[in-house]
């Protein structure tokens, strides 16, 4: 409250659900993938945490965006994104509620670029979940304490047989110790399996994030994976993430991820037509 | 200066000195505790202990000094009386659920004596000071209040987060919180936070006049609105629940389908309603239906206990306490009956109080006292008591939060059923599975009339869904699943395990695992006999013999 408010902006950082070049949405169907027997998809849930943004300025230093604490969608530098809306497949386990855009403040300065972490803290990730506010506190989101949240709920229903038609993408940390099951692990686990997006050249006012589906799927072998180190499917996924399923770490900075690009500047070219 | 006798100014010296070194130290020692919650609260009383403290060396060194009878005067009479003040429920300082503990208790004596001692000694030393020095005593305590008042004042109000949830009035019972401003397991605070909560400590808080008794761990259920809670209506409720005069033929109450022994279910396949009719599904476990995001088996739109009860008060398909077409008789029964006049006047304070919404009001609020949580895992995993369950329990805990079993999907949470709303929920889930029970025509249809929400969404691929019961108690509430057709857990997590049910003749015939409608979480699972037993084990810790021992919620009659 000291500081001059013409010292800090405001900072709304937008994203975009798409596949394949569509927009996202519970009721479509997704054609164009030829993955693991699979030619369609359509979504069932597609929500995940944002935490720790940062901007890079001019300098190169990264600087910390204060998120709103708005006791809804963030809660102290996490931030729940939701583009499920709860309709068709989404009924069962998602909600009407939607949430496109991560909102804080940062210090005034020229910014280049946005840097952020998919996923929980280890400090927040391994909390009783009806003991802290929203949205830490959707049990949809949440495996239990010892394993911590759902980072990312990505599921699918496809075009294939009834019986393998579901895939549910989870990730999550992984190899979590806890002294008695039922409370927090002591150290972080030994997977934190948390990417970190670094997106250069973003200009945090006009620029938009894509979040991609049909990109992370793309050729791959997929089907249900949550994080679980021995999974077929998790071993093809985890590099689309930027992770190493091994160590649970950003492989060269997670820069070959596959899920969040700037939006490029011909999709820009149809907004508002 | 007229000089006392020695013995007696000296004693009460060393009362003052010892009640200021007793209630210094304990406001010193529960410190972390408060800091840990809301860290003006430690705060608070860290500057106060350390006050204490330091007063003893002013008092020891200047005994005769007006300033330093005026500090000992406010931080011994005037801490109870700002205490004292905050206890009363007719101030905006008070809370629900601030217990009076053995700390408050020894600070609160210590003080009282330390001041009686105070004006003792400062009297005797001066005594044309003594009215002065009382009367400076009082204006301390007003000086207090005020400061308190004049901080509401300048921080602008009551703070209320964004979507009207009360501040300070945290997560009920006798746990001391201070609602949203309480802090969660972690020790990042900020200066803001400090801010934060030390407004939310000077400023009014709303009261309630019922305090939740919860299980560690547990939070505040939400409440409608319209239907706050009170112990008379709990009280009232208690007694409708288990009275038969609430059925149209006097036959049945809401207790012959709901034991207390059975965690309030009643152990058979389908129950009977007042007439005879069968009820087509099986009766549900009351257990934490206060947390319960939907009501009933299958019905999106029943949020609120007030509503459901109206079913089976007033249902006809089935009839179960049978009271349409007997409503003046039946609320006869409880205008003319003396017990009940009270109980009522109590609950209900309006002139015309027998309306059938008050009864579902008194019943709904008497229903959320129907709460577990003190079973072997609670002291597990809430008490930390490493003691609680035994290794092969332990396994069986592993197995259910597993990802191979993925039960914790549709069971998961403090209440084992994701289908969960307390009092600081924002997204309310309200999820329905179908589990593959039935697959009559090869498309996934139910029996007909057990069609799960289809039957209220009018939904095709809604058929069959339902939403997952808690799994609290669940040894006790056999049988089990919607139509009550598995009659022991161990048949229970055989269909799971085999992801379906398989109908091999008669009516029902078809093969559920091959449903097309069936949850993509119902997939089926490799599991050995000994780890099968090993779940069953863990899901017996979950039997709470304190709950359904529990005498307010046992029949009054």
């Amino acid at each position: 409250m000291f500081i001059g408010c013409s010292e800090e902006n405001e900072v709304i950082l937008n994203f975009e659900g798409e596949i394949n070049g569509k927009p996202l949405s519970c009721d479509q169907w997704y054609s164009g993938f030829d993955i693991n027997g699979a030619t369609a998809i359509q979504l069932k849930d597609f929500r995940f945490f944002i935490s720790d943004l940062r901007l890079i300025n001019s300098k190169g230093q990264e600087v910390p965006v204060a998120l709103e604490q708005d006791s809804t969608w963030q809660f102290k530098n996490i931030a729940l994104l939701d583009l499920e809306n709860g309709t068709g497949e989404c009924s069962e386990k998602g909600n009407m509620a939607m949430n496109t855009a991560v909102r804080g403040k940062i210090k005034n300065d020229r910014y280049t670029g946005i840097v952020f972490k998919m996923g929980i803290p280890f400090e927040w990730n391994h909390v009783d979940n009806a003991a802290v506010p929203s949205p830490l506190n959707v049990g949809a989101m949440f495996w239990n304490w010892q394993s911590g949240y759902k980072f990312a709920r990505f599921d699918l229903v496809t075009d294939k047989p009834d019986r393998e038609k579901f895939w549910f993408i989870h990730l999550g940390s992984t190899g979590c110790v806890s002294e008695i099951m039922g409370a927090g692990p002591e150290s972080p686990c030994s997977k934190t399996n948390i990417p970190e997006i670094r997106i250069e050249n973003f200009d945090v006012s006009s620029d938009i994030i894509t979040v991609d589906l049909g990109t992370l799927l793309k050729d791959i072998q997929v089907g249900t994976c949550m994080s679980g180190t021995d999974n077929q499917f998790c071993s093809d996924l985890f590099p689309r993430f930027g992770l190493s399923l091994e160590t649970g770490d950003c492989m060269d900075g997670c820069a070959n991820q596959q899920l969040f690009r700037k939006k490029t500047h011909e999709a820009y070219a149809n907004v508002g037509k | 200066m007229k000089r006392m006798p020695m013995w007696g100014n000296r004693a009460a010296k060393y009362i003052v000195i010892s009640g200021l070194l007793i209630s210094g130290y304990v406001h010193l020692d529960i410190v972390p505790f408060h800091f840990s919650h809301m860290p003006a609260h430690g705060i608070f009383f860290g500057v106060l202990g350390v006050f204490q403290l330091f007063a003893i060396f002013l008092f020891w060194l200047r005994p005769h000094r007006f300033v330093v009878m005026w500090l000992i005067f406010s931080i011994t009479g005037g801490m109870v009386l700002l205490w004292g003040v905050t206890q009363m429920d007719f101030t905006p300082f008070t809370r629900s659920a601030e217990p009076i503990d053995s700390p408050t208790i020894i600070t609160k004596l210590a003080e009282i004596i330390a001041f009686i001692a105070s004006i003792f000694h400062f009297g005797r030393l001066v005594p044309k000071h003594i009215l002065k020095g009382l009367a400076l005593s009082v204006v301390t305590g007003i000086g207090t209040l005020a400061l308190g008042y004049m901080a509401e004042y300048f921080a602008g109000g009551p703070p209320k987060d964004p979507h009207g949830f009360p501040l300070a009035n945290g997560h009920g019972g006798t746990v001391h919180s201070h609602g949203i401003y309480d802090n969660y397991y972690t020790d990042d605070y900020s200066w803001n936070d400090v801010f934060k909560s030390l407004k939310g400590y000077l400023t009014p808080q709303p009261k309630s006049s019922y305090v939740w008794n919860l299980p560690t761990g547990f939070p505040e259920p939400r409440v409608p609105a319209e239907n706050p809670m009170t112990e008379e209506k709990v009280k009232l409720g208690r007694y409708l629940f288990y009275d038969k005069r609430l059925s149209g033929n006097g036959t049945v109450s809401c207790s012959s389908c709901h034991f207390q022994s059975k965690a309030f279910t009643d152990g058979k396949v389908l129950p009977e309603g007042s007439t005879g009719m069968v009820h087509p599904r099986n009766s549900l476990s009351l257990t934490n239906s206060a947390y319960s995001s939907t009501l009933t088996w299958a019905n999106p739109s029943l949020e609120n206990l007030e509503k459901q009860i109206l079913i089976p008060m007033f249902g006809e398909f089935p009839v179960e306490l049978g009271i349409v077409g007997k409503e003046e008789e039946v609320r006869n029964r409880f205008r003319n009956d003396t017990l009940y006049k009270r109980l009522f006047a109590q609950a209900f304070p309006e002139k015309d109080r027998y309306h059938f919404t008050n009864f579902a009001k008194a019943l709904a609020s008497f229903t959320r006292t129907i709460i577990s949580g003190s079973s072997r895992y609670d002291r597990y995993v809430y008490k930390k008591d490493s003691t609680a369950l035994n290794d092969k329990e332990l396994r069986g805990m592993q197995l259910f939060f597993s990802e191979k079993l993925e039960c914790h999907h549709c069971h998961g949470g403090f209440n084992f059923t994701l289908s969960t709303v307390h009092k600081n929920t924002v997204f309310i889930e309200r999820p329905f599975h179908n589990t593959g029970l039935f697959d009559l025509d090869g498309r996934g249809a139910y029996p007909d009339n057990n069609t799960g929400i289809m039957e209220i969404t009018g939904n095709p691929n809604d058929m069959g869904k339902f939403r997952a019961p808690t799994l609290r108690n669940i040894e006790l509430t056999a049988p089990y699943m919607h139509d009550g057709s598995m009659s022991s857990l161990d048949e229970v997590i055989d269909f799971y395990k085999r992801g379906g049910r398989s109908i091999t003749k008669g009516e029902f015939k078809g093969d559920g695992k091959e449903s097309p409608l069936k949850s993509g979480f119902v997939s089926g699972f490799e599991l050995s006999d000994s780890e099968k037993e090993e779940l069953i084990a863990f899901l017996k810790t979950l039997t709470d013999e304190e709950f359904i021992q529990n005498k307010e919620l046992s029949n009054p009659f």
